[in-house]
């Protein structure tokens, strides 16, 4: 029966569909799609020419999601036009000095377009972070000058712990348990974006897969095999192949590209496969059978999507394969 | 040998066939001839045991019970385009459990098949891939054997190892069973003939009966009463 896969394995198209394909998907759209989500990230340049010690604090402090934070010894207003920086911080090259004796004007220079959007909540980040140290270093300060026998180094490590501030209001805070940490989710609607292309690319496969199945019907080979032979071993063994062939590169391609793959996701080639095979034992004609799947994957496309932005929540969407991801 | 019993076969609201009653004998000599959607190949399948009767049964005797005494080879190529004439056989024979036998041998040799034992199908002529699916559905050494136009697009050198084959065969016992519209294939090969016409068997008669005329078909003008004046060119 083996017999029947090395005669699917004759062609090239097969080749140039399960081993081009997937070589070009990883060379080139899998890095694409990867830069376009990262692309979220918001780029920000920091510009110190004196290259100070506060400047590594501060960047280490506000160094999270979603910036992506570059620093430069000299000031390009170019990165501004061309994108490459949503905003540019200039710091003062006497900017430490300045915050630890109290002077705070102008020791930032704050570049910026009428296209830069979110660059104000990494100014708000880097304005706390500056306060804090310029109200530690008054602190320091007064207290030394009150108390001569404190160490200023130490006041200003601990400043706010002397000045013990009452806040201004307090706000009640509740924590709820199983709620979604959104900052995870930026990274998993990418996955969710490969991991789709990915579905899209195996139901493809399978359907031409399934195609011989037409062929064989219409030439009529299979009813040869089924007359020699009065079993279904053929399509076992045509089964058997397409699922060894899809598992292998939906396990390769999830562990490279790193998708979280929750354990209903791994029927999903299952069900894809099973699919095709009832639609090709109910259509008898290809083109009807492709017709319908064809309209199956756009539309398992768009409910995924809707699904995974939360849109829809019902349990009919998972009738839509893909969608057992999200289980 | 294969008896018929009031045979019918619908498909949706189409009779296909409509109430075949006939018998075929062993060692016989036997085509059904009639215009396109005559029922023809819908009677072979059904005798072949492809399909099932919606009414009606097929009976074979205990020489036919084995599960290779029936040969079938349809009108299309039931070939794997790109596997060579050699994996096709290797194939079957493996299907069947059997190894390479006398029988097998005098088919290929007779058939000519070994000149073009490497190659694919889709590089063969039209003729010798007649020949091959010939081959494909003998390989089992079948009691009887039911050939749904098998010399379709098949020159003449094709057609008389094919002939030859098949003439041989029935010297020895094989039952042949086939669909035709080639009236030097029916001289050479027929001894009956059933006529159909519209799911009907209408008429079953010895090959000289319908050429000389010694029949009476309940439609003169028919596509059937044309098709068999065509004896004579």
């Amino acid at each position: 029966m083996f017999m029947i896969w090395k005669s699917i394995l004759k062609r090239k198209t097969t080749w140039v569909l399960v081993v081009i394909i997937p070589i070009l998907f990883g060379l080139v759209i899998y890095p694409t799609i990867k830069d376009t989500v990262s692309q979220v990230s918001v780029p920000i340049t920091v510009v110190d020419q004196t290259d100070q010690e506060i400047t590594d604090e501060l960047l280490n402090e506000i160094d999270e999601e979603p910036f992506q934070v570059s620093r430069m010894d000299t000031l390009d207003l170019r990165l501004l036009s061309t994108g490459e920086a949503e905003a540019i911080f200039v710091f003062n090259d006497n900017m430490e000095a300045n915050i630890l004796s109290g002077q705070t004007d102008e020791i930032i220079t704050w570049y910026r377009t009428e296209n830069s959007y979110v660059d104000g909540l990494f100014k708000e980040k880097l304005a706390s972070a500056l306060m804090s140290r310029v109200v530690r270093a008054e602190a320091a300060s007064v207290v030394t000058q009150y108390k001569p026998e404190a160490d200023w180094e130490e006041v200003y490590e601990y400043g706010l712990r002397y000045f013990e501030p009452r806040p201004i209001f307090e706000m009640k805070f509740e924590h709820i348990s199983g709620v979604e940490d959104r900052s995870a989710t930026v990274d998993e609607s990418g996955d969710h974006l490969l991991f789709i292309l990915l579905w899209l690319y195996i139901s493809m496969l399978i359907g031409y897969f399934t195609q011989f199945l037409y062929e064989w019907r219409a030439d009529g080979v299979l009813e040869r095999l089924q007359m020699v032979q009065r079993s279904g071993r053929f399509y076992l063994t045509w089964l058997i192949g397409v699922f060894g062939i899809t598992y292998s590169i939906f396990l390769m391609a999830t562990q490279l590209m790193e998708i979280p793959v929750v354990k209903w996701a791994y029927l999903i080639p299952f069900g894809t496969v099973l699919i095709y095979f009832i639609f090709f034992e109910i259509v008898k004609k290809k083109w009807t059978m492709y017709a319908w799947m064809i309209s199956y994957s756009v539309a398992s496309f768009v409910i995924f999507l809707l699904a995974d932005w939360k849109i829809i929540e019902s349990d009919w969407m998972y009738l839509f394969i893909p969608t057992w991801l999200l289980v | 040998m294969l008896q018929l019993n009031s045979v019918s076969y619908q498909k949706g609201k189409s009779d296909l066939i409509q109430s075949v009653s006939a018998t075929v004998q062993p060692g016989d000599r036997l085509t059904i001839f009639g215009p396109n959607g005559a029922g023809k190949s819908t009677l072979m399948r059904l005798m072949a045991g492809i399909i099932q009767p919606s009414s009606g049964t097929i009976t074979y005797d205990d020489s036919l019970s084995g599960k290779n005494a029936i040969g079938y080879i349809p009108q299309q190529l039931a070939l794997f385009e790109n596997l060579t004439v050699k994996e096709h056989l290797r194939f079957y024979q493996k299907m069947i459990g059997s190894k390479t036998n006398p029988f097998m041998n005098e088919m290929i040799e007779t058939l000519q098949l070994k000149d073009f034992w490497n190659k694919r199908i889709d590089e063969l002529s039209g003729g010798m891939k007649r020949k091959v699916n010939l081959t494909v559905g003998m390989i089992q050494q079948p009691k009887i054997v039911f050939l749904d136009e098998p010399f379709v697009g098949v020159d003449l050198a094709a057609k008389h190892d094919m002939l030859n084959w098949l003439n041989r065969l029935n010297s020895r016992g094989v039952t042949i069973v086939f669909v035709t519209h080639d009236w030097q294939v029916i001289h050479e090969l027929a001894d009956k003939m059933w006529l159909m016409e519209n799911g009907d068997l209408l008429h079953e008669a010895t090959v000289d009966e319908v050429v000389h005329d010694h029949i009476e078909l309940p439609d003169t003008s028919s596509a059937l009463q044309k098709m068999i004046s065509f004896h004579r060119y």
